[in-house]
């Protein structure tokens, strides 16, 4: 395989410079001042053959004497000149006057000018991704877009964050938008995407503008165009090197309590190696961690108050999290000749978190984008990633983050195990909570992909107002994935005194292949009549995604130390299978029409036909009607040089999951029982959106768009429960419900100072978004973690309900006790209901509230939406130098920290630290057992995750050539940039675990298992040659 | 303009070829429908062999409410959460939560449920089969899956009936209508009718066939008089176990309990563990693995006279040694002595235990082996128990000292007088039938009034079924100190 790619890329390189050669032709290209204009390319019309001019606008090339030159220049009205007799052609190009700043391509009928777009579509280009390249495709755009939702839910390397594009319209299907990569709609991650390759993201935020995707678009649509070597001068070569070094840190560590309330033994301070406690024998040598000889149990003080210290104090999270690394190897070449350009590019990238005994992630990618002119009429294109993942994820899983914060100040997580092995299974003695460390040391657990993703394009044009376009696209995905746990690995159980065993081992290995391959041909029209310029496209779209998943695994080693399923016996082998294959065909057309570059209208239609409908809904329709005014081409607006308003109606849909149609029985060894009800009825979810918007510019340095957007997401795909005498069938999915959401949008862009030596540019985006449950024909029903989110008609979705607690005397007056006297109970310190005079005592305890039945209130406790986003960012150039800041910004949104409700159930809790507080403060540990409430969902552990986060920080200088070139004595470089980087360096907020960003949007609960976020610092160093 | 036609041509030609090539048709190869799984007699009897699973892991799943019923029977002892244990073991007993937010809410709900799917299953069969389907060549295996069929309805609702107040009562002729309707029927109808089910499986288990032994994933098959065996100890169990206080045990048709135990098993019906993939009980696994549930003292101190019979909710409380010479010396093999508490102190010194269940910790090496779900002694004490009632005493107590108290317990022998049968019979429910099959230990409680004051009697249909009927909340329940009538909640109390 290597050798063919290597001969394919190498015949490709040696075509991009085969030239033909005939009879010399010169001349000067100028602009409309008389200056030349450098890299316009100059082809000989009907051959391949051409040439750029010279940075002062002078060229030369050959060609024959009834030949005729086409002078092309971005921003410039191109010219056909006919040869004839001259030798020497000299011309002036004159401005495009339809050049109306940057080209969007999605969503629209043909590439369209920003100031001519009638619906929202945001870009961030290349430009602004390499101030601080993002280490993965998907974390790239987090506070750079109004209406982008990014969230990291964990820091593993390589994991996926979770994004969200306005509401979540979504009860049961998940928001994530669409994503299409150089024209292919991708079903994998964006994790294994490098940013250096990606010229341009395109957002298109809501179902209105991504009406023209269809059934897939209703969260909308990310397109995600890579570099090619098209923009580059004729007859050029770049050069790229980039290699970036880092490092990773936890930014800051969760409270946990340095104190306890047991009863100290007498002498406890002659022992530091362990905590003495009263009322317990230890054996001889005791140094900690489990021992069946240590008698008793340990009992708590009088007054229950977490002041009595550990017999040692080891900051458990600062021994565990380790200082990870991370680097970059980038190199890219592009060339570009008059027929053939090619980008190359090749990066390895390796992170390896913060975790000890654990790899973290890297990846190799390899991407091959080309474009050939065959002839006049036929231009293939090709856009080529290979990636090859691999993810090595802590041993131990999730547990692992909960078991560190459980273990106990003097615990040694560093003694050995009995057999010698390190890291005592068993590291305290009081708790069945294990090592950690041991986890990540002898556990392994790895996913690997490699992936390719290709699309190839063939481009005809059949005359000057039509255009032909077929195309292939293809993601094929190969995943391994799996754990081994050698036949030595210690476990809770068994007979030895110790209470830990040899779990004999375990094995698993898991297989996954995807293939996803779309067609697509497409018809792209244009004219103008009179003052009406149309476009169009009529296209067509097949789709085809096929899995097949192959698991394997066993336990309990026959052999020792042999990693393979085979040195399992027979009867401790498990093997299971998954395939699927879901067939979509769509058919759409889009047209615009543009009146004298100032009233501009789309509209597009669009039925898509899908395996995933039921059989009775096979065939659904989109459709958008979108409308743009461009006020200023007809009104002098004083300080306004551009006013546009506009507005879009469009529906778009999502698909139902694989099954959903299906009536199941699930199968297990052999067994089928009934699982679900199916419906052939079932179609996908729409989203219906209005959207209006004003985009200006103004003063001559800002750039405002103001957006609002209302969608109706109808037809959701609710399970509904069945009675269980119904065949057995526990559900069906059926489409009803709906949910309406209203956001708000604002982009204000900044030109602060521009002048030649110093520019300073700063941008803020603005989201707000409300989305309620509308309808719900369905009796309300909990979903998310541990059932914590609620979804009841009339309710804003994401929120958060449970048990909560009674805060003033008046609620407690409704609720007394038979028997109870009002007298009986106080507001506490902390503003909660208490018996009277139990304060500092074990007898108090908060009260819960009540509902009219008696029943303890299950109520709203949070809302897991924010008020607002916000990102601010701001690029200041001075000369070579550039400094960028990008601070991103949410107000509002609650997190339901679990982990804190769960620390407190084994006093691990800071907040039950009693040390240092004033006697009349303090409180029995009892007290805020009674928040922990054996973990039932309640108001005590919601808490604000509002954050400020310094998202992006890079400080840089850039060398010119020339100043390379008198440093270095010779002229190999065009530039070259050094740049220090920071991602995620601070974070400014008052929620209390390691990071308010936790969690994936939908579900933002902060769970025991969660591998925090994490700083990264770094240096690059970039080479153009 | 030729040139134009041409490539339109080509246009078109690639349009076309892109609509003709494909359907939108596309199979689920992962999961059979009911047209798959009732095509062929082979595809019914396959779908009749998961039957059982269903009511196994809707009685011993972590997801069930075993593990509640055991602690609220104060035969286990276990202060964490999980499972509902440590809410249906505070002292004074709160009332069942049976609002669907209630975290263990979900508990009830998969029992209540996997009890009807299996029934449901059953009835799909049972119709299948009366509308001129036969399984096996000339039927042969007819009379196997009937059996089976009636066996898995009588055994779904009768625990219905054993643990809630109220079921459906639906079989193989219930039509829609009857479905939809959704009535609810008292649970001693649901017991009746489930017991019509087992005497129809019992009857025609008569014929000779052989179940598969992974039908019940059993070490043999079993045949169909050992599987006459089984039905008649299952159908005893829903005679005897279905009183909710000792006036309704006392009016227990003795004599139709009698008659089923007595052509009960004659051998342990003993399950196969499975390496923990599906034949698990898990009832069994955190009732006895090492951190979580203990014994409760109550049991101990049935066992050993000198150990207490309650931790009392006091610091100071002395932990209590390990027995010597206890009266029962199964404390000495079946249970292992712990000398310090997983528990946490401030959830109630009351939880706390010095043993742990140690009896089949063989299989916490790997999850294989013998997992007892009905032994030979459960149904040997149904039929001293009935003998008692029905004055035969003599014939009680000779069943009883022939048996695990004296032969494993080494305990002297029971007299054969009505109090001290019942109350042997009480002590090896509790010790000899520990972590077998659900609910034993609460239904022998139950009926002796010993359930700690306010503890429900049985439980209110799960609040996801009443939510699924539309039924107004907040949603009834049982339960808590001051609803003890002993009819739905105990009034009465060992302590």
């Amino acid at each position: 395989m290597k050798r063919v790619l290597l001969t394919f890329m190498m015949s490709v390189l040696v075509s991009l410079f085969a030239t033909a050669q005939d009879r010399e032709i010169k001349g000067k290209v100028t602009d409309e001042t008389g200056l030349g204009l450098p890299s316009v390319n100059i082809i000989i019309k009907g051959t391949t053959t051409g040439t750029a001019t010279q940075p002062d606008g002078t060229y030369s090339l050959s060609a024959p004497a009834n030949g005729v030159l086409i002078f092309r220049f971005l921003g410039y009205v191109t010219q056909e000149v006919q040869i004839g007799t001259q030798t020497t052609i000299d011309i002036q190009l004159n401005p495009d006057a339809t050049d109306l700043g940057e080209i969007v391509v999605s969503g629209v009928a043909a590439g369209t000018p920003r100031k001519k777009l009638t619906v929202t579509v945001a870009k961030i280009d290349a430009e602004r991704l390499s101030l601080a390249p993002a280490t993965s495709a998907g974390s790239a755009l987090a506070g750079k877009v109004a209406g982008v939702r990014i969230s990291s839910a964990g820091g593993s390397p390589g994991n996926d964050a979770s994004i969200q594009l306005r509401a979540d319209n979504n009860l049961n299907a998940g928001s994530s938008p669409m994503v299409v990569i150089d024209g292919v709609i991708i079903e994998g991650g964006l994790s294994d995407l490098n940013v250096d390759d990606i010229e341009s993201y395109e957002v298109i935020k809501g179902a209105s503008a991504a009406s023209l995707y269809g059934s897939r678009a209703g969260n909308g649509v990310i397109v995600i165009t890579s570099k090619r070597g098209n923009n580059q001068n004729i007859g050029t070569t770049n050069i790229t090197v980039r290699n970036e070094i880092g490092w990773q840190q936890l930014e800051r560590t969760i409270d946990l309590a340095t104190h306890h309330a047991f009863t100290l033994a007498p002498d406890y301070a002659s022992f530091d190696k362990f905590t003495k406690y009263a009322g317990v024998t230890y054996p001889a040598g005791y140094v900690g961690g489990y021992s069946p000889d240590v008698v008793g149990n340990r009992g708590f003080d009088a007054d229950h108050y977490m002041d009595n210290p550990f017999g040692r104090n080891i900051d458990q999270q600062e021994a565990f999290f380790k200082t990870g690394s991370n680097h970059t190897n980038y190199v890219a070449v592009s060339t570009r000749n008059a027929t053939t350009n090619a980008f190359i590019s090749f990066e390895n990238n390796a992170q390896t978190g913060i975790i000890p005994n654990t790899d973290g992630f890297t990846r190799q990618n390899i991407r091959l984008n080309i474009d050939h002119q065959i002839n006049d009429w036929l231009k293939f294109s090709a856009s080529n990633l290979i990636a090859n993942s691999k993810q090595n994820s802590p041993g131990g899983g999730g547990g692992i983050f909960f078991n560190i914060v459980l273990a106990e100040p003097d615990n040694d997580l560093f003694l050995p195990n009995p057999d010698g092995q390190p890291y005592y299974y068993r590291h305290n003695h009081w708790s069945n909570e294990t090592n950690p460390l041991y986890s990540t040391f002898k556990t392994e657990n790895k996913y690997e992909e490699k992936r390719i993703i290709g699309n190839y394009r063939l481009n005809m044009d059949l005359a000057s107002w039509i255009n032909f376009e077929a195309s292939y696209s293809t993601e094929f995905r190969e995943i391994s994935s799996g754990s081994y746990s050698p036949y030595d690995t210690w476990t809770l159980g068994g007979t030895d005194p110790l209470g830990i065993t040899y779990s004999l081992g375990s094995i698993s290995d898991n297989t996954s292949e995807r293939n996803v391959q779309q067609v697509q041909t497409t018809m792209n029209l244009n004219g103008r009549f009179g003052d009406i310029t149309a476009k169009g496209k009529i296209s067509y779209l097949y789709e085809n995604s096929k899995r097949q998943d192959v698991n394997a695994s066993g336990f309990d080693f026959g052999i020792r130390d042999l990693p393979t399923l085979s040195a399992i016996p027979r009867a401790n082998l498990s093997a299971s299978n998954y395939q699927q294959e879901v067939i979509a065909s769509n058919y759409f057309f889009i047209g615009s029409l543009d009146y004298k570059d100032k009233i501009l209208f789309d509209g597009m239609f669009r039925i898509d036909g899908s395996s995933l409908f039921g059989e009775n809904e096979r065939w659904n329709n989109y459709y958008r009607l979108s409308a743009g005014y461009r006020i200023t081409e007809d009104l002098d607006i004083p300080n306004v040089q551009e006013l546009k308003i506009r507005g879009a109606y469009g529906v778009a849909g999502i698909r139902p999951g694989f099954d959903w149609q299906y009536e199941t029985y699930s199968v297990s060894n052999g067994i089928a029982s009934a699982s679900s009800l199916g419906n052939k009825n079932l179609k996908p979810s729409r989203t219906a959106e209005s959207e209006i918007a004003i985009n200006a510019e103004f003063l001559n340095r800002f750039t405002l768009e103001a957006i609002y957007a209302n969608s109706v997401t109808s037809d959701q795909f609710l399970s509904v429960r069945l009675l269980p005498t119904a065949g057995g069938f526990s559900n069906q999915y059926q489409n009803a419900g709906t949910i309406e959401s209203n956001s708000f949008e604002l982009n204000l862009g900044v030109n602060v100072i521009k002048n030649q030596d110093l520019t300073w540019d700063a941008n803020l985006v603005f989201s707000r978004t409300r989305q309620t449950v509308t309808e719900l024909p369905i009796a309300p029903y909990t979903f998310g973690t541990d059932g914590l989110f609620y979804v009841k008609q009339g309710e804003t979705y994401g929120s958060i309900y449970g048990n909560t607690w009674v805060k003033s005397l008046d609620q407690m007056a409704q609720q007394l006790p038979e028997g109870d006297n009002i007298s009986d109970y106080e507001v506490n310190n902390e503003g909660y209901v208490v018996p009277a005079g139990s304060q500092g005592t074990v007898n108090e305890a908060p009260v819960k509230l009540k509902d009219q039945n008696g029943l303890d209130a299950f109520v709203k406790i949070g809302d897991g939406n924010p008020d607002f986003y916000a990102g601010f960012s701001n690029t200041v150039r001075y000369k070579g130098f550039t400094a960028y800041v990008l601070l991103d910004i949410k107000q509002g949104g609650d997190v339901y920290n679990r982990k804190s409700q769960w620390l407190t159930r084994d006093d691990r809790n800071g907040i039950m630290d009693q040390f240092g507080k004033a006697d009349s403060e303090k409180k029995a540990l009892e007290y805020y057992k009674g928040f922990y409430d054996v973990n039932s969902n309640n108001s005590y552990w919601v808490e604000d995750a509002s954050f400020v986060k310094l998202r992006e920080v890079a400080l840089g200088y850039t060398f010119s050539a020339t100043q390379l070139q008198s440093f270095f004595g010779f002229d190999a470089f065009k530039g070259a940039s050094l740049r220090a980087i920071g991602r995620n360096l601070v974070t400014f907020s008052d929620y209390s675990g390691y990071d308010p960003e936790v969690g994936s949007i939908r579900n933002p609960v902060d769970g025991t298992g969660t591998y925090p976020n994490f700083r990264n610092y770094a240096l690059s160093l970039s080479l153009n040659f | 303009m030729k040139k134009i036609i041409y490539k339109g041509f080509l246009l078109a030609f690639l349009l076309v070829s892109g609509v003709a090539c494909h359907d939108l048709e596309v199979e689920n190869l992962n999961n059979p429908d009911t047209a798959k799984v009732l095509a062929s007699d082979s595809d019914v009897k396959t779908l009749a062999s998961g039957m059982f699973l269903t009511w196994y892991g809707g009685t011993h799943y972590t997801n069930s409410i075993s593990h509640l019923l055991a602690t609220a029977a104060d035969n286990l002892t276990c202060s964490w959460g999980n499972f509902g244990m440590r809410d249906q073991s505070w002292e004074p007993r709160k009332a069942w939560d049976n609002q669907p937010a209630y975290s263990y809410a979900g508990n009830s709900n998969y029992m209540y449920r996997n009890m009807y799917e299996g029934a449901s299953t059953a009835n799909t069969i049972l119709q299948v089969m009366d509308g001129g389907l036969d399984i096996g060549n000339n039927g042969e295996d007819n009379n196997l899956v009937r059996a089976w069929s009636k066996f898995i309805q009588g055994i779904s609702l009768g625990y219905v009936g054993l643990t809630y107040d109220k079921g459906f009562i639906v079989d193989e002729n219930s039509t829609a209508e009857d479905i939809a309707a959704a009535e609810f029927f008292p649970y001693t109808d649901v017991l009746d009718f489930a017991l019509t089910k087992l005497d129809e499986a019992i009857a025609l288990s008569g014929n000779s066939f052989v179940i598969p032994a992974e039908w019940m994933n059993t070490a043999e098959p079993l045949s169909n008089d050992d599987f006459k065996k089984l039905i008649n100890s299952f159908a005893a169990r829903l005679v005897v176990y279905a009183p909710r206080n000792a006036a309704q045990d006392a009016a227990v048709d003795w004599a139709k309990a009698k008659t089923y135990a007595d052509n009960g098993v004659t051998e342990d019906f003993i399950i196969q563990g499975d390496g923990y993939t599906n034949w698990i009980n898990e009832f069994w696994v955190y009732s006895s693995y090492p951190g979580w549930g203990q014994t409760d003292m109550r049991v101990i101190n049935m066992m050993d006279n000198d150990q207490p019979a309650h931790w009392d909710d006091d610091p100071s409380f002395p932990f209590p040694p390990e027995s010597t010479t206890p009266e029962d010396k199964r404390l000495t093999t079946d249970f292992e002595y712990k000398s310090s508490v997983p528990f946490r102190v401030e959830r109630g010194y009351y939880h706390f235990s010095n043993y742990r269940f140690s009896r089949y910790d063989y299989l916490l090496a790997g999850w294989f082996g013998d997992m007892p779900e009905l032994l030979k002694a459960e149904n040997d004490l149904i039929r001293a128990e009935a003998r008692a009632h029905l004055a035969d005493l003599p014939g009680a107590a000779l069943i009883i000292n022939s048996g695990s108290r004296v032969t494993r317990g080494e305990m002297t022998p029971v007299a054969p007088t009505m109090t001290a049968i019942v109350d042997a019979i009480h002590h090896e429910r509790h010790v000899e039938l520990m972590s077998t099959s659900i609910g034993i230990q609460f239904y022998e409680m139950r009926k002796r009034d010993l359930l700690q004051s306010g503890t429900f009697l049985h439980l209110p249909v799960a609040p996801q079924i009443l939510e699924t009927l539309g039924v107004a909340r907040p949603f009834y329940t049982y339960g808590g100190p001051d609803a003890a009538d002993g009819v739905n909640a105990s009034n009465g109390g060992w302590r």
